[in-house]
């Protein structure tokens, strides 16, 4: 078993860690140990490992900056196979048993890595160098350019296989909602608790506490009764209260409208293997009423040379991975900061058993008290002028600020602190344009408070751990009064804390060493340099955006969070301009980088859509009936018996239907019932044909358009009653036509006395059709007359059928044979379609699927696929229908010149010359002798299909000026499925029965 | 973003289609094509106050008529379309008899 060698002994301050459980882990092929409760990145440091990755464009040995989720630097590609996912911060890994995670961006190993030579090129990879490079000639960017400046620049690899895990999503409602679990979140969430509220408390990290971490405090604050012990004592209080939930690793990406965040949960990210049943993450959306952000603030680094050499940390990071994990990120540190949030440091390098051989403050001018720190070197003025080491800091030159001579100092840990910036993320997403503050040197919320939310802790750029909480507890003191329906509170209280507290401040700006003895990193996620801003510029660049999209700062997965303001410093300062006039660039969701399995959820697979069944479908099963996929139906295909091809069985189906009888479920069809004094003249308007007329117990073929006149959808009308209509839709159209409709009603008018219901569900439908259909159709009526006199075609009853079943019954025909629909109660459809079977037997009945029903239409003709969004009614041959004395939808813009132009593309049968050469959809229509290129396209086929009735290939075609055509030969190219033309004769789209003596037998 | 809807009450995006604006009035039979084409095909793109037309589609599936803000997505007001076309209605035969 591997030692931990940075490892401290066991503390009383020690919090996320539990040394009983051991846990083994696997680091770039190697065994390594650390304890329940670290993060990769503590455990390495624990090992004493600090090169974790190279970087994105120079391949720089790069360690671990931070201990946050915001880590630019310890990328890692986290497990193997289809689980693997890249650019995982280490920090955020919390380690289990089995955890196998490697650098990225390395080849051949992450110590010699070859493409670290870019470092030597470094001059001409500034900022613009793409865009400026490879600029010519344009193709060959996708194919050549881009594959090799991706692999090389490349962070890291995405598994290419199917996910494995499981995502789902949550609904939630609170009162307030806390976001971040520090300790400002903590007690405002306390006190908004404590007024009745329901509370939602959400941190992204796995223990709450922010900064300061759960559990126990430090042990210096354990003794007294300091602010950290009133933290703890109020989180122990909230952890009890029934109407408070505590959300940890939950992480609040985005704040939308109406206050729906967008929440995601890591549910078991932190485990080897997910219990039973649970998701990998969770993706919540709370709506809140009133929110407390708590968010914190960022500690940010500081420019100087060579600042991102493995052994480069954050101050506040070197303290959690000493208090919270007893681990001792080096052996020799020094400190380099702006501010006095480093000043507690020492104290737990020291107790930690580091020596901090120097401590430099950049601010020369400062009146602060530096006899309360632990250190024998303190050099007030001095900047650190460059660091030495490679793969590790070795020293550091020290430089004071007025002159003077170079200090070198040893060291393997360089302590930075920046400054903090509130984390404004989440209001910027609102609109908020975050504000320079002179005095704490940071973007400070432009609004703190608002009628539904209030700012508090480091967010509103409070600095102690006493004015946070007081601040906190009167932020949840005054959310809650307002859930209790009082909105007319004072924010004077409030506000007067947070500006007295700007007024007291005075942060020194400072940012950045101008020292040339190497690369000053700005971000070091992407690379981007002190050179790099100042270049962009010189270059003439003016605006913080296109700065940012120019170098690419801040558009790493970290979104800039430690880079962003030193970025707008240097910027500052080239531009001669403040940083107040500078600002800052716009924050969109998400927070932090987002799976898009979460998204997802389980809308994936199967379930990536709803699926719908039609009555009959376990039926169809049983009968061995294949499906196909239409639209969100599962529609019965064909029904192969006895080891049919798929070809074979349509064959024998649509034979059956022409010569005995067949029978179709047809339930897909949209339904809707339609009821009042005004429904015909409701109809009359929808419908471009005339409905006024049409007798009770008649059905009507209609036809809907667009208000443009393009068709939009056909079906039939159905008179039940004197103001009672049955309406049927095309499948693919039923629910925009219920919505149509709606619309037609409740916007456009209102006055007429109508009702329209949706009953696509309710009923099942059959089309029973052939010569047999009515000796099928008389042994299963109860009482009825079904003869050609009594039941003509067109003809609809109301009936009932086997014993008392209601029977809605139209005589319709979409095949061409005689041929009648049967609508019944959904939950019986089943048994009437086992009953046709039974009785129709002696006449030699079978099922037929929507394979055959489209080869029997196209054979008689009836349109379909046609109706594609292109077409007018009389580019279908159906301008006889559209009625020339109404008002109805589509009338008027119908006639516009380019809807009635001779040239339009109008439908036509197409028969080839040789019967057996096939054709398929789509495939283009041209003039014989003539090159198959677009100007000489006269149209394209709409349908096709083997008619085994005419024993030819058939088709429907759209072509231009193509009822003037009929008798030409044409022919049918396919050059995108490779197929040779086919030559064919355009003939009448009717094929079958012209007289139509069939369907009135 | 959430829609009060007057009949069900307040409801996530996610249960509204939204179709466009509803100030657009459809034309009598009459009337020159110009305006044809306008009600299909012309649309402002106002900044600021929006009327529109949204369908409770994954609910009661009322047409609503939303005042809303395209800039803050405040929502002022909702109520079934019907409700507003037929106060527009009553209004333009109030007009007529004055007239």
């Amino acid at each position: 078993m591997s030692k931990q060698p940075n490892r401290l002994s066991q503390t009383v301050n020690e919090c996320r860690i539990d040394r009983t459980k051991p846990i083994q882990f696997i680091f770039n092929g190697k065994s390594y140990q650390g304890y329940q409760g670290d993060t990769l990145a503590s455990a390495l440091l624990a090992n004493g490992v600090t090169l974790i990755a190279r970087s994105f464009k120079y391949h720089r040995p790069r360690g671990i900056l931070t201990a946050d989720a915001h880590e630019p630097s310890a990328l890692v590609q986290l497990g193997s196979g289809s689980k693997c996912e890249p650019n995982i911060p280490a920090t955020t890994i919390e380690l289990y048993d089995g955890l196998e995670a490697r650098s990225q961006n390395c080849w051949p190993s992450l110590a010699f890595d070859v493409m670290s030579i870019n470092s030597l090129f470094s001059p001409i990879f500034v900022a613009g160098f793409y865009y400026k490079t490879f600029k010519w000639p344009a193709k060959f960017w996708t194919n050549f350019y881009e594959p090799i400046i991706r692999k090389a620049a490349g962070m890291g690899e995405l598994s290419g296989k199917i996910d494995p895990d499981t995502y789902e999503k949550a609904h939630d409602h609170c009162d307030v909602l806390v976001i971040g679990g520090g300790i400002s979140g903590i007690m405002a969430a306390k006190s908004a608790a404590d007024s009745g509220a329901q509370v939602i408390l959400c941190d992204e990290n796995p223990v709450l506490g922010g900064q300061i971490s759960d559990g126990k405090p430090p042990l210096e604050e354990v003794s007294g009764k300091g602010p950290l012990v009133e933290q703890v004592e109020t989180l122990l209080q909230l952890r009890d209260m029934n109407n408070v939930r505590i959300m940890p690793r939950s992480m609040v990406f985005g704040w939308y409208d109406n206050n729906t965040f967008g929440v995601i949960e890591q549910v078991s990210d932190h485990l080897p293997q997910p219990e039973k049943n649970q998701p990998r993450q969770r993706m919540r959306k709370i709506v809140a009423q009133q929110i407390i952000l708590a968010t914190g603030s960022h500690e940010r680094s500081l420019v100087f040379p060579n600042n991102d050499r493995p052994g480069v940390m954050l101050a506040s990071a070197v303290q959690r991975y000493i208090r919270q994990y007893s681990v001792r990120p080096g052996q020799k540190a020094v400190i380099f900061t702006n501010n006095d949030s480093t000043k507690k440091l020492v104290n737990d390098l020291n107790s930690a058993g580091i020596i901090v051989s120097a401590y430099v403050d950049a601010r020369e001018d400062i009146t602060s008290d530096f006899s309360d720190i632990q250190c024998s070197n303190i050099l007030n003025g001095y900047v650190v002028d460059n660091v030495h080491g490679g793969k590790k800091v070795q020293a550091v030159t020290l430089r004071p600020c007025n002159g003077g001579p170079l200090k070198k100092i040893d060291c393997d840990l360089i302590c930075v602190s920046g400054g903090w910036n509130p984390a404004v993320q989440l209001l910027a997403q609102r609109g908020q344009k975050p504000q320079w503050s002179e005095n704490y040197q940071n973007f400070l919320p432009q609004f703190s408070t608002g009628e539904d939310f209030l700012c508090t802790g480091s967010l509103a750029g409070l600095e102690s751990t006493r004015d946070c909480l007081d601040h906190a507890r009167l932020v949840g003191e005054i959310a809650g009064k307002r859930i209790s329906g009082n909105t007319n509170i004072s924010l004077e209280k409030l506000t007067s804390i947070t500006t007295t507290k700007e007024l007291e401040t005075h942060n020194t700006g400072f940012f950045e060493v101008l020292s040339d003895k190497g690369k000053s990193f700005i971000d070091l996620q992407n690379d981007v340099t002190r050179k790099d801003v100042e270049l962009a510029a010189r270059e003439g660049y003016r605006s913080v955006e296109h700065v940012k999209r120019y170098t690419t700062l801040g558009m790493a997965t970290d979104q800039g969070k430690t880079s962003n303001i030193n970025g707008i410093a240097t910027l500052s300062r080239s531009l001669n301009k403040p940083i107040s006039q500078v600002g800052t660039t716009g924050f969109r969701p998400p927070y932090r980088p987002v799976s898009l399995g979460v998204l997802a959820g389980r809308s994936r697979g199967k379930h990536w859509r709803p699926i719908l069944r039609t009555p009959l479908h376990n039926w169809v099963y049983a009968q061995g009936g294949k499906f196909i996929e239409s639209g969100l139906w599962h529609r019965s295909q064909y029904f192969p018996i006895n080891g049919e091809t798929m070809a074979q069985s349509i064959d024998r189906e649509v034979r059956t239907v022409r010569e005995k009888v067949g029978f179709c479920d047809v339930s897909t069809l949209g339904k809707i019932d339609l009821q009042g004094p005004d429904a015909a003249t409701f109809l009359n308007r929808v419908y471009c044909n005339g409905f006024a007329k049409l007798p009770v117990g008649r059905s009507r073929y209609g036809l809907m358009l667009r208000e443009d006149g393009i068709v939009f959808d056909d079906g039939t009308v159905t008179r039940l009653d004197d103001d009672h209509y049955f309406i049927t839709t095309t499948s693919a159209e039923s629910c925009s036509i219920v919505s149509h409709l709606e619309y037609c009603h409740q916007v456009l008018w209102p006055e007429l006395d109508i009702c329209l219901a949706d009953v696509g569900e309710d009923w099942a439908a059959i089309a029973l059709a052939g010569p047999h259909s009515r000796k099928v159709l008389s042994e299963i009526v109860d009482n009825l007359d079904v003869s050609n006199d009594t039941l003509p075609f067109l003809k609809a009853v109301t009936t009932t059928v086997l014993g008392g079943l209601e029977t809605r019954l139209f005589r319709i025909s979409f095949s061409g044979e005689m041929a009648y629909e049967l609508f019944v109660p959904s939950q019986h459809g089943a048994d009437l379609a086992k009953m046709l079977m039974i009785v129709g037997e002696k006449y030699g009945i079978a099922p037929y699927g929507v394979e055959a029903l489209d080869v029997l239409r196209i054979e008689k003709g009836h349109v379909s696929s046609e109706l594609n969004k292109f077409t007018t009614a009389s580019d279908l041959g159906l301008g006889g229908m559209m009625s020339k004395t109404k008002d109805y939808i589509g009338h008027r813009l119908s006639q516009r010149p380019g809807l009635i132009a001779p040239d339009r593309e109008v439908v036509v049968g197409l028969l080839p010359l040789n019967p057996k050469h096939s054709f398929a959809q789509g495939a283009h229509i041209i003039t014989t002798g003539t090159s198959a290129t677009a100007e000489n396209d006269d149209g394209y086929i709409t349908s096709a299909a083997w008619s085994p009735t005419l024993n030819s290939y058939i088709g429907i075609a759209l072509v231009r000026r193509g009822r003037e055509r009929i008798g030409q030969i044409v022919d049918i190219v396919d050059p995108l499925n490779g197929k040779k033309p086919v030559t064919a004769k355009i003939v009448s789209h009717h094929f079958y029965d012209l007289e139509n003596t069939r369907v009135t037998a | 973003m959430r829609i009060p809807c007057p009949l069900c009450g307040e409801r996530p995006l996610e249960e509204f289609t939204y179709r466009g604006d509803a100030k657009v009035k459809r034309p009598d039979h009459d009337a020159p094509i110009e305006d044809w084409v306008g009600y299909v095909y012309v649309r402002d793109n106002p900044k600021g106050d929006h009327q529109e037309h949204w369908r409770h589609s994954g609910g009661c599936g009322s047409w609503l008529t939303v005042n809303r803000n395209t800039v803050s997505h405040i929502i002022n007001s909702v109520e079934e379309a019907r409700q507003t076309e037929e106060s527009r209605i009553s209004e333009k035969t109030q007009e007529k008899k004055l007239a």
